[in-house]
This record gives C-alpha cells, sequence and structure tokens, in this order.
C-alpha cells in the first residue's frame, strides 16, 4: 500500500499505526491514485440537459452516477470523467496531462449561461480499493449500502467514513471485479489511510459454517 | 475421578477435545463445546460465587444469557482478563482461568459472609434509613466502606490488548435468534434471494431443539432438522449466518446493533482478527425470534448451589452431557417441567417431582411421568431447603384444600430444578418502542402492534409449542419476503405446556423473616418487596429503583414476572396496572471495546494536517490543537522553551520576516454574476464597488447583529472572489452562505465551492517580507504603488501557480501566498531558502496571536464570545451606514445594541511591570466592595511582548473607551493587581508600517 505523506507526493509516513499487523487478505488492496485534474462544476440542471457535453464532459447522467465523456482526443491515459453529486453539481475528473485547455473549452462551451467552475485537483488524496474484501472493508467505516445490488459500478456519491467526509465511487476493474474509489479531503487523508490500514486484516470475511459454529 | 459428573455418551460437546481449565487455581478438564458452567458442573463445582449483598454461597442457575448468579473472573492470558462474566454463556478453551468473585479471602470463607447474619440491617432503602447518624459518619466512614463493598468484581488494571471492529450492514430481512422459529423464518426469507442476516447468540444456532432430546420434527430428531436448515442457509450466497452474534439494540428506522464474538472462543486466534465486531444493520425487515426465559420459584433459601432452573437441568443433560447430581428435586408449577424429569430418568437418576398444581390441573405430563416410574407430589409447595454450600434437601408440605399448608416433609437431594413458568423476551420488541399487553392465559407480556418493519414469532411472541413456533417463523419468513401464503407443512411433535403462575409459593413459615429471593443477582428477596409496597411504593418502576430489584447486568431476565406479580398481588390490583419497566438497550451486556471499536487512540478522531506539517515537525515544531487541525505552536530551537521561543519569532518578524502555515484558514470561492451583491449582503463592509485586485478585512454578523466569524474578501474577476475564514469558522460559514443561498436569496446567481484544502496557504511577514519573495515571484509586479497594501494578483512563485494577496495581521508589511497544496511543501522550502539571507524565521500560532493582539486585532472567539458587535470590538468603521441591508443590520438598532455600559476591546497594562494577567481574570472597580464584588469586564488575550519589553493584555470592559487612562483592578492568583485601561493598539498605532 503506498504512503500518505503530508504533501502528498511521497515522503517519510508519520504514523505508526497498524504497521505490524499483517494483511489478512492479501488480495484486498488499497493504493493511492494518481492525482487526476479535478473541477467542481455548479451549473442548473436545465442548462446541463441543454448543453450535454462541455469539453468532452457528458452532463446528462442522472444524480450519484459517474459517465464517461463520449469524446476524448488527447490521447490521455484516463477517460474524462463526470461525476454528478447533486441537481447543480458535478466534479468532472481528467489526466493531468490533458488538463490544459479543459478550463478555457469549458468557458467556451458554457459561455454566458450562469456556472461556476473552480479547479480543485490539489483538495483530495483518493484511494483505490481493489479486491473481494473492498465492500468489507468500506463497511468498517461507511454506513452506505455498498453491496452490488445497491451501489453498482457507475454510482458515486458523497457519504462519509468513520468521521471524514468522503466521496465514493464505484468503477468496473474487469469482468467480476469492481474498484473503489475513495476520494477525501486531503488533511482526512492520513487518518482514513491508518483507519483503513488498522481495518484490513479485521474485516469481515464469509465464512462456511462446521458443525454449525465458524472456526 | 475426571468429571464424575459427565455422561459418558452423547451430547453436543466434542469429546475429541479435551481441555484443561483452572477454577480458583483447581486443574479442571473439559471438552470443547463445553460452557464454563458446563464444565464445572461436569467436575462436581455448583459453588461458584457469592452473592451480591449477603455474600451467600451461589451455584449456577441458568444455562444462557439470563444467569445471575455465575459470574466468574475470566482470564484468557496476555492481559486478557475481565471480571463479571457469566459462566454460562463463556466458551471454554484450552488453558482458561476462571475464578469466582465477591469474596475474601476465598470462596469458601468470606468474611463478608456476616452480611447474611446481619441481613435484618440491609433491608430494601437500608442506605436510606441506616447510615442517618451522626450526620459527619457518612463521608467519613459509612460512604467509604459502602463503596469499597459495592460492585462485583475487579476491574483490568491492564489496557485492552484486544482490537474491535465495525460493520455496517444492510438487508432486506435481519433475524434475530435461530431456535426454530428464526430457522423457520430464515429458510423462507431467503428463498428467494433477498439478502438475509440472520444471527444467533450462541455458538451454535438451533435454540431450545439443541438441548430437546424427545422433539421431532417431520418425523426426524429437532437437532437433524436444525442440521439441515443450516446447510440450506449456509449454501445460500444471499445469508449471512451469524452465530455467536447477539441482537442488543434496536433503534430507528429498523436500525439493529449486533454483537459478533469473534476470537473469544478461541485458544489461540489467528493474528489481526478483532476480538469482537459491531455489526450495525439497516433492515428493510426484522423477525424477532428471541425465545423466552424460564422463571424460577420463590420459596425460602431457593439460592442454594445445586438449585437450578429445570430446563438448563435438561440443557445441561442432553447439550452437554452432564448431570446436575445424582437425586433431583424438580418444584414445579407448569409442564415443561416434567420432561426435565423425565430426561433425568431415562438417564438412570432418581428423580422426584413437587407440582403446586392440583392433580386435575395437570395434563398428560403427570401420566407420562408417573407411567415412567416418578414420584409426583401434586398440590405441594416447597417451603425451603436444607445445606449450606450445596443443597442437602427439600421441604415439601401439602397445600390443603382450605389453602393452608400441611406437615412438611423432608425430600434428601443434592440437586434442584425450579419451574415457575416462561416469560417471553420482549426486549428487542420493546425496544423498537411497540407496545406490549397482558395475556392472562399465557400469564406473560407480549408484543401488540408493531411500530416498525417487524414480526415477532416463537416464544418471545407466546408460542411454546414447536408446531407454532415452525409455523409463526415461516409465515414471518414468507410476509417480510413478500411472498404468497404458507405452504408450510412440516409436523412437528407437541410439547408439554401450560403452567399456573406462581409468585411465592405458599408456606407455613413467617413470611416477614424468611428469606425466598426475587432477584438473585441483586439479593431482593420477596419481603424487600412486599416492605416497598408497604412503604408506599407502587409504581413498578419506583419499587424497581427502591428495593434494586432488575437492575443488575442480567436486568431482571429471571426476576421481573414474579416481582410484578408480587407487587400486583400486594396491591390488590391487576398485573396490567401495575404495568412493566422500560426494556433498555443493551439486552445483554456489551464490552466498551465493541462499542468503541477502531476508535481509540491517535484514531479516536482525525487528525488533520497541512501539506507542511511534516516540514514543521522535522524542524521541532510543537503543536497544537485547533478544532482537528495540528497547528505549529512555536519552533523551539536547542533547549529554548515557549516564552523564550515566542519572544525570539515575534522580534525576528518585527525586525526583519517571518513564515507562517496559514493554510488551515477556511476558504471558500465565490462565483457568479451576483457574487459581489451576495458577498455585499453577508458582510459589513461595502464590497459591491470593490475593484478587481482588490481586498478587503470583512466582519460576518449573525442575524443577532453578533460578530460570527471574519476573514479576507479578494475580488479576482468581476463574477469571482476569494474568502477566506476562521480555520474554525469554516464549515459554520460555508453552510451559513448556503442557507441564505437556498432559503432567502434564491434569486442570486452565485456558486460556493470550498478550496481550503486546495491551497497552502503561507503567510511571509516582516519589513523584509518583500525582499525574501521578489526573487521568487513570476509575472506580478510587486513594487510598492503597482500591489499596495490589501491587493491580490495571480501568477507564479518558484515554479507554481499562486494567489498572492498583500496584506497583514502582524501590522507588517506582509503577503499571504496561496499555491495549490501539492506544491506547499516545495514553495516553503524554497521560501525559507530564499529567506536565509533574511535570517528568515518560521513562526507558529503563539506568534501570530502576541503580534495581532499587539495591533489590536481581533480574534472571533476569543475577544468575542457570541455576544459581542462591530462597535463592541471598536470596529464600527467596517459596518456600512450606506448598504440597505446585510446580515444582522436590524439588530444593531436594538436598544440592547445601542445602550451605554457594553462591553468595549481595551488594552490593559500592570501598574507593576512584570505581571502577566491571566486569559480570562475578572476587572473590578473596587476590590474592597463587599462580595459579590461587581465584576466590570474580563482579560480576553494576555501576553509577554519583545516589541513593548513588557507584559501586555487586552480586555472587554464596562464603557471601556470612555475609561482610557483609569484605572482598574484585575483578579491575579495572589490577589488584585491594579492596571491602567490604555488603547488596545500597543505597536504602530497609526499603522504605517504594513505599507513599507
Amino acid at each position: 500500500m503506498a504512503e500518505v505523506s503530508s504533501d502528498g507526493v511521497g515522503g517519510a509516513r508519520t504514523d505508526q499505526i497498524g504497521r505490524d499487523d499483517p494483511v489478512a487478505t492479501s488480495e484486498t488492496r488499497v493504493e493511492i491514485a494518481e492525482p487526476d485534474a479535478v473541477w467542481v462544476l455548479r451549473l442548473a440542471e436545465a442548462t446541463a440537459r441543454e448543453v450535454g457535453d462541455a469539453a468532452g464532459f457528458d452532463l446528462t447522467a442522472d444524480i450519484n452516477v459517474a459517465t464517461n465523456g463520449a469524446e476524448d482526443t488527447s490521447g490521455a491515459a484516463k477517460p474524462r470523467q463526470a461525476l454528478r453529486l447533486g441537481p447543480d453539481e458535478w466534479w468532472l475528473r481528467a489526466d493531468r496531462s490533458s488538463a490544459a485547455g479543459i478550463e478555457r473549452r469549458l468557458g467556451v462551451t458554457l459561455g454566458n449561461r450562469t456556472h461556476s467552475v473552480v479547479n480543485v485537483s490539489d483538495r483530495h488524496v483518493t484511494f483505490n480499493i481493489t479486491g473481494p474484501g473492498a465492500e468489507a472493508l468500506l463497511a468498517t467505516g461507511t454506513p452506505l449500502d455498498v453491496h452490488r445490488s445497491a451501489f453498482a459500478a457507475g454510482h458515486c456519491t458523497r457519504t462519509v467514513f468513520a468521521r471524514a467526509e468522503i466521496v465514493l465511487a464505484r468503477r468496473p476493474n474487469g469482468p467480476d471485479d469492481d474498484r473503489f474509489e475513495l476520494t477525501v479531503n486531503r488533511s482526512f487523508a492520513r487518518y482514513v489511510e491508518a483507519l483503513l490500514r488498522d481495518a484490513l486484516p479485521m474485516i469481515w470475511v464469509r465464512k462456511p459454517i462446521r458443525n454449525g459454529a465458524t472456526l | 475421578m475426571a468429571e464424575p459428573y459427565r455422561l459418558p455418551e452423547g451430547g453436543r460437546i466434542d469429546r475429541s477435545q479435551p481441555l484443561n481449565f483452572t477454577f480458583n487455581g483447581r486443574r479442571l478438564t473439559g471438552y470443547a463445546g463445553d460452557t464454563a458452567a458446563s464444565a464445572l458442573l461436569a467436575n462436581g463445582v455448583h459453588f461458584v460465587g457469592r452473592s451480591f449483598k449477603y455474600h451467600r454461597p451461589r451455584g449456577v442457575l441458568s444455562a444462557g444469557t439470563d444467569e445471575p448468579n455465575a459470574l466468574l473472573d475470566v482470564d484468557r492470558g496476555t492481559g486478557r482478563r475481565d471480571p463479571n462474566n457469566r459462566a454460562t454463556v463463556v466458551e471454554l478453551t484450552e488453558g482458561l482461568k476462571l475464578a469466582s468473585q465477591n469474596h475474601t479471602p476465598s470462596l469458601e470463607r468470606d468474611i463478608g459472609a456476616i452480611n447474611d447474619r446481619l441481613a435484618p440491617l440491609f433491608a430494601a432503602g437500608f442506605y436510606y434509613k441506616t447510615f442517618m447518624w451522626p450526620k459527619t459518619a457518612w463521608t467519613q466512614l459509612y460512604e467509604p466502606i459502602i463503596r469499597r463493598a459495592a460492585g462485583l468484581g475487579a476491574a483490568p488494571a491492564e489496557p485492552d490488548p484486544d482490537r474491535y471492529v465495525n460493520h455496517h450492514a444492510t438487508c432486506d430481512v435481519l433475524i434475530a435468534g435461530l431456535g426454530p422459529a428464526g430457522l423457520a423464518a430464515a429458510l423462507a426469507a431467503s428463498e428467494s434471494g433477498l439478502r438475509v442476516i440472520a444471527c444467533d447468540e450462541q455458538s451454535e444456532p438451533g435454540g431450545s431443539l439443541l438441548h430437546d432430546a424427545t422433539a421431532e420434527i417431520d418425523g426426524q430428531p429437532g437437532s437433524t432438522w436444525v442440521a439441515a436448515a443450516i446447510a440450506t442457509l449456509d449454501a445460500r450466497e444471499n445469508v449471512i449466518l451469524l452465530p455467536r452474534t447477539t441482537a442488543f439494540g434496536y433503534f430507528n428506522h429498523n436500525h439493529i446493533t449486533l454483537a459478533e464474538r469473534v476470537t473469544d472462543h478461541l485458544a489461540d486466534p489467528p493474528k489481526g482478527l478483532p476480538r469482537e465486531r459491531l455489526w450495525q444493520v439497516r433492515a428493510g425487515e426484522v423477525i424477532i425470534a428471541q425465545g423466552a426465559h424460564e422463571r424460577p420459584l420463590v420459596f425460602r433459601d431457593n439460592d442454594r448451589p445445586g438449585i437450578m432452573l429445570a430446563d438448563a437441568i435438561r440443557t445441561y443433560l442432553n447439550r452437554y452431557a452432564v448431570l446436575p447430581g445424582d437425586r433431583t428435586v424438580i418444584a414445579t408449577t407448569g409442564a415443561s417441567a416434567y420432561q426435565t424429569a423425565r430426561d433425568l430418568r431415562a438417564a438412570g437418576r432418581d428423580v422426584r417431582i413437587v407440582d403446586m398444581r392440583l392433580r386435575e390441573d395437570c395434563g398428560r405430563e403427570l401420566a407420562d411421568a408417573e407411567a415412567a416410574g416418578i414420584e409426583v407430589l401434586t398440590a405441594h409447595t416447597v417451603v425451603g431447603t436444607g445445606g449450606r454450600t450445596r443443597v442437602d434437601s427439600v421441604m415439601a408440605a401439602p397445600i390443603e384444600a382450605d389453602g393452608t399448608v400441611g406437615a412438611t416433609r423432608v425430600l434428601s437431594c443434592d440437586s434442584v430444578g425450579l419451574h415457575g413458568g416462561w416469560t417471553p423476551a420482549v426486549h428487542l420488541f420493546s425496544q423498537s418502542r411497540g407496545q406490549l399487553y397482558f395475556d392472562a392465559g399465557r400469564d406473560a407480556f407480549l408484543p401488540n402492534a408493531s411500530v416498525q418493519a417487524e414480526q415477532s414469532v416463537g416464544a418471545c411472541n407466546g408460542a411454546f409449542d414447536l408446531a407454532k413456533c415452525l409455523a409463526e417463523g415461516d409465515a414471518a419468513g414468507r410476509h417480510a419476503a413478500g411472498l404468497a401464503e404458507s405452504t408450510f407443512s412440516s409436523t412437528a411433535s407437541t410439547s408439554y405446556a401450560g403452567f399456573q403462575p406462581a409468585r411465592v409459593m405458599p408456606t407455613s413459615g413467617d413470611v416477614a423473616r424468611e428469606r425466598a429471593f426475587i432477584d438473585f443477582q441483586n439479593d431482593v428477596t420477596a419481603k424487600d418487596i412486599k416492605l416497598a409496597v408497604r412503604e408506599g411504593f407502587e409504581s413498578i418502576e419506583h419499587v424497581k429503583r427502591y428495593t434494586t430489584t432488575g437492575m443488575a447486568t442480567d436486568q431482571g431476565k429471571s426476576s421481573n414476572m414474579n416481582a410484578l406479580g408480587l407487587v400486583a398481588g400486594t396491591l390488590d390490583r391487576p398485573i396490567p396496572k401495575v404495568g412493566t419497566t422500560t426494556f433498555r438497550q443493551p439486552y445483554t451486556p456489551v464490552t466498551f471495546g465493541t462499542i468503541a471499536g477502531q476508535a481509540r487512540g491517535p484514531l479516536l478522531d482525525p487528525e488533520r494536517t497541512t501539506p507542511i506539517h511534516d516540514w514543521a515537525a522535522s524542524h521541532g515544531a510543537v503543536f497544537e490543537d485547533v478544532g482537528n487541525w495540528k497547528r505549529a505552536w512555536y519552533f523551539p530551537q536547542n533547549s529554548e522553551d515557549m516564552s523564550a521561543a515566542v519572544l525570539r519569532e515575534c522580534a525576528a518578524v518585527r525586525s526583519s520576516v517571518g513564515l507562517f502555515d496559514a493554510s488551515t484558514l477556511g476558504k471558500i470561492e465565490v462565483v457568479g454574476p451576483d457574487a459581489a451583491e451576495f458577498l455585499n449582503r453577508v458582510y459589513t463592509n461595502g464590497l459591491k464597488a470593490m475593484p478587481v485586485g482588490r481586498c478587503r478585512y470583512g466582519l460576518m454578523l449573525g442575524e443577532d447583529g453578533y460578530i460570527m466569524d471574519d476573514g479576507v474578501v479578494a475580488r479576482l474577476a468581476d463574477d469571482r472572489f476569494h474568502v477566506t475564514t476562521t480555520t474554525g469558522g469554516a464549515p459554520r460559514v460555508l453552510s451559513h452562505m448556503e442557507d441564505y443561498l437556498q432559503t432567502e436569496w434564491m434569486d442570486l446567481a452565485v456558486f460556493l465551492t470550498s478550496t481550503t484544502e486546495q491551497w497552502a496557504t503561507i503567510a511571509v511577514q516582516g519589513p523584509k517580507a518583500r525582499d525574501v519573495i521578489a526573487p521568487l515571484v513570476e509575472d506580478i509586479d510587486i513594487a510598492g504603488p503597482a500591489f499596495p497594501h490589501m491587493s491580490i494578483r495571480q501568477g507564479g512563485i518558484a515554479g507554481a501557480p499562486c494567489r498572492l494577496m498583500r496584506m497583514s495581521f502582524t501590522g507588517e508589511l506582509g503577503y499571504e501566498i496561496n499555491v495549490p497544496a501539492r506544491e506547499g511543501r516545495r514553495v516553503w522550502v524554497a521560501l525559507h531558502e530564499a529567506g536565509q539571507a533574511h535570517g528568515i524565521t518560521p513562526y507558529g500560532t503563539e506568534t501570530m496571536h502576541v503580534l495581532r493582539a499587539e495591533k489590536g486585532f481581533i480574534i472571533v472567539g476569543q475577544e468575542t464570545d457570541g455576544t459581542m458587535t462591530p462597535d463592541d470590538v471598536g470596529l464600527d468603521s467596517l459596518v456600512s451606514k450606506k448598504k440597505p441591508d446585510f446580515i444582522g443590520k436590524r439588530s444593531l438598532a436594538r436598544p440592547d445594541i445601542v445602550a451605554d455600559g457594553r462591553k468595549q476591546l481595551v488594552g490593559l497594562r500592570a501598574l507593576a511591570d512584570d505581571i502577566r494577567f491571566e486569559e480570562g481574570a475578572q476587572v473590578v472597580d473596587d476590590p474592597a466592595h463587599a462580595i459579590p464584588v461587581p465584576m466590570i469586564g474580563h482579560v480576553t488575550s494576555s501576553y509577554a511582548s519583545a516589541a513593548l519589553g513588557h507584559p501586555f493584555a487586552l480586555a472587554v470592559v464596562k464603557d471601556g473607551r470612555l475609561r482610557i487612562n483609569g484605572t482598574v483592578h484585575v483578579t491575579t492568583p495572589e490577589g488584585f493587581a491594579e492596571a491602567r485601561i490604555v488603547s488596545p493598539v500597543f505597536v504602530d498605532p497609526n499603522g504605517e508600517r504594513v505599507h513599507g
């Protein structure tokens, strides 16, 4: 698992929590994601419907759904993603390499329509959580129902993890495997990382019942 | 002989896994699958503890969570010791060390047993009556003794070495309790693929079927049906089956809490596992199948070791292959105890039955027992028992036709089974806020209409017949799953049912003297309850608190109905008129660890850190908590103490230049065509006409006209502002603004975005500040006239994009440099290096506080307390007189706000130069005034000052500005000290230095 230093670009960790604990579910991983370029877009719902697509971001999705933009000619490693978090609020995420020009293009497309674009690329840290124990790991801190039937790949929402506010997104990561993206304000990143690290060996794992009892 | 009371075969224990354990140091053996209680009983150990108040010898009463007597200290090794474990629920593991409690020096010889002889002193409410005189003896003598005597067991001295964790879960159907009714419900509810969580508090699901040796379902033994049910449920991916998991709390919106015991049953648990896991379940539907608790009978000396509940005897016999003794008397007022007698008889033991009921009131159980060769004394009461640390006899006597009690007959025995009926466990239903009704036929409180999406089934719903339990469970499971009506067709054997409630057994003895226990754990007797009623306590809630019946850790699971029935009988009122006490969470005791989960030590609360935190830490900073933030407080060098470090840092800023991490300041980006209009209404200042590129110190009021927050409003474009707030006020200010936008001014086109964490903010302050930043700044003309005080520019610094503000919270020439957070540390280091030529000094929050106080700048929350107006703190000039409105404007015209005599911000200087006042010290006019001395104000800030060479303070004093140069008196730990009221601006009163 990668480490969080306070400047988010690597360096010695300062917390000691759980350092000696073994990782019980080695297939379940928590990693710090490469930072994206991120903007908060605020726009009236009707305007978004009218615009449809802005700078390659799809603004037509329902609330709590993240979509990939249709058009992306930048050659960036990641597609442009729009996470709709409220009636008039989107997070626009793009590869940092393709970030230049996006703000200008948004301005051109949205023009005189009332809107707000604020660059928050440095506001967060995102943890990628993968593997069979991902849901159980999240369940140690978030009351949200993260079961596939309730929070399928493509969903995103604002919620909490323990005492930190987070944005959680679920993305397809293979035929039988999804990736959760847990995004938290950067000053809470160490707290969340320490909790995740501490909880990993303790997560609930389904075990068969033998002779009527577990273990 | 090892385990003399263990049968050679049978039971659900694993005879391939023998285990060693100790009880009070004595080595004993048992098997995997035993509880501590069953293993002790297998070794013939009944006497396992001393009672709470009278220190009477006590044994194992029950076989489950309702156990009031057998509370043991359990030591699992390596610091894992805790008291008050119910022996009946502790699973036996290799090497377990058990010890009895509440005795000195030993279980057998206990000086506290004297209390039993002094019992008349300890009647109900004895504290309120006995220790009245002399008055002083209460605190000196009585209270210390009572406190020493009170409480059970010894708290562990070491920190808990175990880990605990939380698990949130959502499901369609939750089933609490997996006896026959719960299993049937789980099978039906999970049939169609719904998400089902099914939990049971025991080590294996099955409930009564685990010890009901004669029950049959569809022609097969009950235990076979249980095994098949578990296999079916376990194979269903949609089912989470949780043994060793107690549903202990039922809250609103079908939020149920479960305590899962993960490792206590393992002698050597795999590393990393939590000891317990708290499940917080949000369930669409809840099915409660908690079962019922057996009632003991109340008669003289009904508490001797060897006296147990009848169904507990059956549990030990059939589930653990343990005999209660060699000769057993079953004392009963109902049918189900006959099955215990028959099972004992089938095991070849000597057993007799004493039944209070008349022959003609008994059912088929009587004929069955007599056919099995068991002697049954019908229409007989029990008037007492003999024995000391083990029961050795039962005194039975006939109840004559006229109700009198006849001649006593002594029945010799070594064990007694009690059965006084069944009490449905309505705890979870009651916690769900459901109302109970009294069913006289079953002598029980039962669930009435559900108030949440909940159903109660089986014995907790008053169904005591196996077939009915299965049918109710199946129907509830189907209903919860939205399936069609039941096609349930299982057949089940019928069990003995029905009882005649007794409360207290008839006796020929002196009821005013005899001790017949109702609440075993709190040592409450029938005469205590009667005394309480005689003394005027009529409400069951009052009787409970006066006598402490039902208040122990078992919460009266075995005793409540007997107590209630006795109160009703004594008052001659029907039971529903007396009512029942409230059932509260938790259903059974839950460890603190389970509730705390991971939230202990550094994980108790988030520690928020800035991008520059690690640099500060590695440069020796001492941190202080500001809300959840860790902020660098001061940077001691060598062996400096705090005051030396702060004086040095202050002097450096005033004479050269200092570097300060202000990243925690709240930041909000306000964007939209109406942004200026919006801010103009939120702040007191006139902001509408502020040109692009300028900043203004802004004051924000609540609707009450009092100062709520302050900060700087900077205009980046016509329609875009960068607004700062106090560190602690950031979330409050953002919601305050959103509140107005969303509910009051929906017509304004403005959007707010929190950018607190987007920007690292570095303050460079001091006469050399410009010289430090000049070589690093890109694309901004920072020459004085081009970039005046209170301006903002966007450009670059050290290769990072930046929002550069020229502003000052120190009174010196200064800049606040905002760079993207990931660049924060790098830019900080670049500034620190660039400043070396000027001796740049990193400073912390304490120096920042001193420097601003020398200038008379307020800190919201320090100089203000939620009742200060702008004029009170000398900032009336920041309140626009031209604006038609702003939040708080009307309140500023209230008579109280404009009246004389308000406290105003002033400076204070002690006449004796070396006195540094305490923050919060009271200010008075005349210390010789008779007490209470009228207070005219208090000190809000107080510091030593390098610039002044003496300490100084800020204070709020009534009409303070009119009293400048007057003297007042200030409280100090040594008495009053005289101080002169001065202007709050101590340094650079004309404000020239910021323009340097």
